[in-house]
């Protein structure tokens, strides 16, 4: 069921093996049953399932993220290289940014209201590198400029209120992708923008993938989304990858019946 | 054929208060124009803030009009109190998009749409019960839904209540908000496929708000581009989109619905262009003057009008 093992595995910058996931409510079921799955070097790997089938359970347990009364298991979890077992808080500050970023749904809800964009970037950088507070900022400066912001100096001085929501998902690229990590992760990036944003950013995310050679686990329900960016796929349903493969693969040739009804929903 | 619903050269102002500031007027939707005939189904599409909804919602009478006119089977219907509205409201019905926050908490879907029923209709109790229960089944639930709270619906069968809300009453006219565009991808067609029937077997009239292009295609006949509260482009015959000769912003939105072919990458293809993020507040001459790609220099001049350029056909470009 896997992709073939014959990449090399320093290509691999995420390589999950049977990630169990198990929330502390009392019912029994598994929220993730079971998850392998790797992402490589410098591609897109998408991960599609409908609503409630655990897809972004997945991200938040391969970022730490998940609840102390939350019950994660997985026999491998290897980010970047560096194995993920038993490791401390601040191990796991040091590879979050540095090695492992995320960018999640609403844009406006991840920026903090009452700070600039600016103030946001330039602590997202200080946490990271030992600069001063100008170099920070002419690093944010710069980091904006790469995203395409014309007028960064103005940006930098504005709260997020006073941006649109595709401003804001640029702003959160441009945050996520400061230190330069080998994996993005991005839950869901353009679903609450409009379809002419939507373009910018999916073009946006490509574009980082290939210049800075980084690995993207995209996750997302729109089929239409994953055929334009991805280059391997991975589709989820109740907690369990049911089929894999390269994106032609998944869309020419389903296997599973499962997969089959979702390319049926495509209008 | 006499239109359903007509709007005539309709604007809405909001104002918009702010702490310090002098009271700014915010112009949602700017002297638009629109027939619909009975039995059609008219997509409406913009981006967001572009006052589709806002225009979905005079037409209901959910919104007062500040200049002209709304006309429902040739009465003016225009700022009526609500005294004088509530007959009409029982024919012109409007499913919102959020679906979560619809229904009061304390009902059951049951009372919810007994009370909808009894306060539009004189009918008794024994005639609403089964009203209720064949309504439910039109849209594909059971009976044992009525008593359900809304909590216990998934996404999907709330939207289906929903559209049973709107529906129960028999109305003729429906304004549908982007009935879909909060809901997963597998149930989308379902929801679009159960509207596209509702209308053949009761003889529905629709106006489609939405921003995706991509639904549009699949249950509408004729449809309108807005753009900034004004309507770009109208195209009775929706087989023509992307076929004729078209505004350039209904263009930019064609290229931007992502592909079904995983061979046919366009977007992430596409060549560096200036980026169209940047909207600025006002413009002088074309409200699309600063995002046009084929822009000269007499767009920043002059406003154009909507003008038709063939039969069932217009378009506010001043290049074309």
């Amino acid at each position: 069921m896997l992709l073939e093992e014959s990449c090399m595995n320093d290509k691999e910058v995420l390589k999950i093996e049977n990630l169990f996931v198990h929330f502390g409510t009392g019912s029994k079921k598994e929220a993730v049953n079971g998850v392998s799955l790797t992402v490589q070097k410098g591609k897109i790997t998408a991960l599609i399932g409908e609503s409630g089938c655990g897809k972004t359970t997945v991200a938040l347990a391969v970022m730490g993220l998940l609840g102390k009364q939350d019950e994660v298991k997985w026999s491998k979890l290897e980010i970047c290289q560096n194995m993920i077992q038993n490791i401390s808080f601040r191990k796991w500050q040091f590879i979050r940014g540095n090695k492992v970023s995320m960018i999640f749904q609403d844009p406006l809800d991840s920026l903090d209201p009452l700070f600039t964009v600016g103030n946001q970037i330039i602590e997202g950088i200080r946490s990271h590198q030992k600069v001063s507070k100008k170099q920070a900022y002419n690093l944010a400066v710069k980091q904006l400029k790469n995203l395409q912001f014309e007028d960064a100096e103005r940006i930098m001085k504005c709260y997020p209120f006073e941006l649109s929501g595709g401003m804001c998902q640029r702003v959160m690229i441009a945050i996520a992708i400061l230190a330069r990590p080998g994996l993005l992760i991005a839950d869901e990036p353009t679903t609450a923008l409009d379809v002419t944003v939507q373009a910018e950013i999916l073009k946006q995310i490509y574009q980082m993938s290939r210049n800075y050679n980084m690995g993207v686990l995209f996750i997302t329900h729109d089929l239409g989304v994953v055929a334009e960016i991805a280059d391997n796929v991975y589709i989820m349903h109740n907690g369990k990858i049911i089929e894999d493969g390269n994106v032609e693969k998944i869309f020419n040739h389903p296997v599973q019946n499962y997969t089959k009804a979702l390319l049926e929903s495509i209008l | 054929m006499p239109a359903l619903i007509k709007a005539l050269q309709v604007s809405k102002q909001f104002e918009k208060n702010e702490l310090f500031v002098k009271n700014k007027l915010v112009t949602a939707v700017n002297n638009i124009s629109l027939e619909i005939e009975k039995g059609k189904t008219i997509g409406l599409i913009g981006e967001s803030g572009s006052g589709k909804s806002t225009f979905g919602r005079m037409l209901c009478g959910l919104e007062n009009v500040t200049e002209g006119e709304i006309y429902f089977k040739e009465n003016s219907i225009t700022n009526l109190t609500l005294k004088k509205m509530k007959p009409y409201r029982k024919n012109i019905q409007m499913i919102f998009q959020s679906s979560s926050t619809i229904f009061d908490t304390f009902y059951t879907i049951g009372e919810s749409l007994e009370e909808i029923l009894l306060n539009n209709e004189t009918i008794s109790k024994a005639e609403s019960n089964l009203r209720i229960n064949k309504i439910l089944e039109q849209v594909g639930l059971s009976k044992e839904y009525r008593n359900r709270y809304a909590y216990q619906l998934s996404g999907g069968e709330k939207q289906r209540v929903n559209i049973a809300r709107a529906l129960v009453i028999n109305p003729e006219f429906v304004v549908c908000d982007e009935p879909v565009s909060s809901l997963d991808f597998t149930i989308r067609k379902q929801i679009l496929n159960l509207l596209n029937n509702l209308k053949n077997n009761m003889g529905l009239t629709y106006l489609f708000i939405t921003h995706d292009l991509s639904t549009i295609q699949y249950v509408c006949d004729s449809v309108v581009i807005m753009y900034k509260g004004k309507i770009v482009e109208y195209m009775d015959d929706i087989s023509q989109l992307g076929k004729i000769a078209m505004h350039p912003y209904t263009s930019i939105l064609l290229q931007s619905i992502p592909t079904t072919n995983p061979l046919n990458k366009k977007i992430c293809m596409m060549e560096e262009k200036q980026s169209n993020l940047f909207i600025k507040k006002s413009v002088k001459g074309c409200i699309f003057a600063d995002r046009c790609p084929q822009k000269e220099e007499k767009c920043l001049n002059k406003e154009p009008d909507l003008r038709e350029v063939a039969s069932g056909h217009k378009i506010a470009c001043c290049v074309y």
